[in-house]
């Protein structure tokens, strides 16, 4: 049984909805490492804040890790150990304010639920595996599409007129709306 | 300090002037999910849970619960084991039983303090005069917080501290026995008691030591508990779910058989009310209906952690859909999410035992195979020799059986 794959920006809108609630996400990635950086680019767009990537590169560092940065954004990447995380026992000192996303293999999520049922438990339903957008089903993509369209009352090309004279809302959502267009150089150019 | 890799500044593309009306509404729509997100949060405090009175009474554990408060009153002193499964609610009803006993403090003649073990050292390692040994500080903090700064320190203070100091510099933290600093501390414990509330009672509720490795919690608390009961102090104490069932006769004794167990809530017709109205306490009906909250009981099992997760979960898919309240189809795509989740790394025999439970509705538990599958949720336990699977993992049984 495998998990849904999710695209990226939709994994990050997620991700800033409980950013202020300190909840935890797991993410399992081909390349922790890369993925990890790619998450947090998104995760920084959406939030509109600064997001630092963190190596776990001793497994019983996590909660040391976690206290010392618990009012920031983080994304923490396990490469090697990441089955010996101490995810159960350090579950009490990994409370936090800001939101923390923790990217490992995919291969070591196969027994996450077994080594940690009491943090898999905790964090609920928030383990995932990315998709890039462009990847994203169609069916999902449209449906997406669709309820931006419908919430902001634009059709793509209006939005794409309001983004460059400037005049596009200051949304979370306008940015995922344009990297779903593929026009996320909108974005970029904007951000110089 | 962590080692960051690379900070990522927001990018400000943005910016640019906001159309009020468009803002106004997604901010509005935005900021109401986002408040959603704090009170369906599994991961939130259960304390601020509870203060916020969003628990509700469980009347159908009630009775295991009230007992507890009840015996405490009666024998302050006495000691207690609280099992359950996890997410079953065991630290809210730890707060709970704190609640009872501190607004009635007066009538019991007794003091209430909660100490979270998993803060004072790592589970994997918790053994012998621990517990004491957190007892005793926690005394000391709150003698230093009641003296006021111009009195000097009673002697026991003293005494106990420089006892606290020496059996830290005398064991290292892996020593293999230290059961005789437990009994060092005991006098200590019992001179700080009566120092600090005079001749009334101090009743310490440990909680997440359900998280250390169940093999070793015996050895680790039975010469705490026991310095506990030397010193007359009344104790709960949060254990491993396997002493549900496999409770040896030493632990029962050491607790004077005082083992309470929490069920988690079979959504029958009085368990979906209860279940509702924990949702209906965190969330407004116009965004979580009736046939909602429904609907997510029933996905949870019963399981009170699994019912805030689904809700959270199907709450960030409306969000991302667009929509203003949760449908039946976000929520059949949370219970799909919380059903994988519980499903990845599930092996071709646990298939098997799963299929077995569905099909007999009970379970034979047997060795680790079946206490896993309880320990991990994917079998819940509703009492009375009532098995199920999980809810959400039911409906990917076959297709996972397929593949075995």
């Amino acid at each position: 049984m495998k998990l849904k794959s999710v695209g990226r920006f939709e994994l990050a809108a997620v991700i800033a909805l409980s950013n202020d609630t300190g909840a935890w996400m797991v993410v399992g990635a081909d390349d922790p490492r890369v993925e990890g950086e790619d998450l947090a680019r998104e995760i920084a767009a959406v939030t509109m804040t600064s997001v630092e990537v963190v190596m776990i590169d001793e497994p019983t560092q996590l909660g040391a890790l976690s206290s010392a940065t618990r009012d920031r954004t983080i994304v923490f990447v396990a490469v090697e150990g990441a089955e010996r995380l101490p995810l159960d026992e350090q579950r009490s000192v990994l409370k936090r304010d800001r939101s923390a996303t923790l990217v490992m293999p995919i291969k070591a999520l196969a027994g996450l639920a077994t080594r940690s049922p009491h943090f898999t438990s905790w964090i609920g339903s928030e383990v995932h595996v990315v998709a890039e957008d462009r990847f994203l089903d169609q069916e999902s993509r449209n449906s997406r599409l669709a309820a931006l369209r419908t919430k902001y009352g634009m059709s793509d090309h209006e939005l794409i007129a309001s983004t460059t004279a400037g005049r596009a809302p200051e949304d979370p959502e306008i940015a995922e709306w344009l990297v779903l267009i593929e026009r996320g150089d909108l974005l970029q150019k904007s951000a110089r | 300090m962590p080692r960051a890799l690379g900070p990522f500044t927001s990018r400000k593309a943005l910016c640019a002037p906001r159309q009020v009306p468009h803002t106004f509404r997604a901010m509005s729509r935005l900021s109401r999910y986002r408040e959603l997100m704090q009170t369906l949060d599994p991961s939130g405090d259960p304390r601020a849970a509870f203060e916020s009175g969003w628990c509700v009474d469980r009347w159908t554990h009630l009775a295991a619960m009230a007992n507890v408060a009840r015996r405490l009153e009666l024998e302050p002193w006495s000691s207690h084991l609280l099992v359950g499964g996890i997410g079953s609610g065991k630290t809210t009803e730890l707060w709970r039983i704190h609640e009872h006993l501190v607004t009635s403090a007066d009538q019991i003649g007794a003091e209430c303090e909660y100490i979270d073990m998993g803060e004072e050292r790592p589970l994997s390692s918790i053994q012998s005069c621990d517990l004491v040994f957190a007892a005793t500080k926690r005394i000391l903090e709150l003698e230093d917080e009641r003296r006021s700064p111009e009195s000097p320190p009673p002697r026991a203070v003293e005494e106990a501290r420089s006892e606290l100091r020496q059996i830290k510099s005398w064991y290292a933290p892996d020593d293999a026995d230290r059961a005789d600093a437990a009994a060092r501390l005991t006098p200590h414990l019992a001179a700080l008691k009566a120092e600090l509330i005079d001749d009334r009672n101090l009743i310490l509720l440990f909680d997440s030591l359900d998280r250390m490795p169940p093999h070793r919690f015996e050895n680790a608390v039975a010469s705490d508990v026991q310095a506990l009961q030397d010193a007359k102090i009344g104790c709960v104490i949060v254990g491993p779910m396997r002493a549900q069932y496999r409770a040896t006769e030493s632990i029962a004794r050491l607790f004077d058989h005082n083992i309470h167990t929490l069920s988690d809530i079979a959504p029958d017709s009085t368990g979906l009310f209860v279940l509702a109205e924990v949702l209906r306490r965190r969330a407004p009906a116009d965004i979580l209906g009736d046939d909602i909250t429904r609907r997510l009981a029933l996905g949870s099992g019963g399981v009170m952690r699994d019912l805030i997760a689904l809700a959270k979960s199907a709450a960030q898919e409306a969000y991302v859909d667009g929509n203003d309240f949760i449908t039946p189809v976000h929520v059949d795509r949370a219970v799909e999410q919380l059903g994988r989740v519980r499903a990845v790394g599930l092996d071709g025999e646990q298939v098997q035992a799963l299929r077995l439970v569905r099909d007999k509705g009970t379970l034979v538990i047997r060795g680790e195979r079946e206490l896993t599958l309880l320990e991990t949720r994917r079998v819940l336990d509703y009492g009375g020799g009532k098995f199920v699977v999980h809810p959400a993992l039911l409906p990917l049984l076959d297709v996972m059986t397929a593949a075995a």
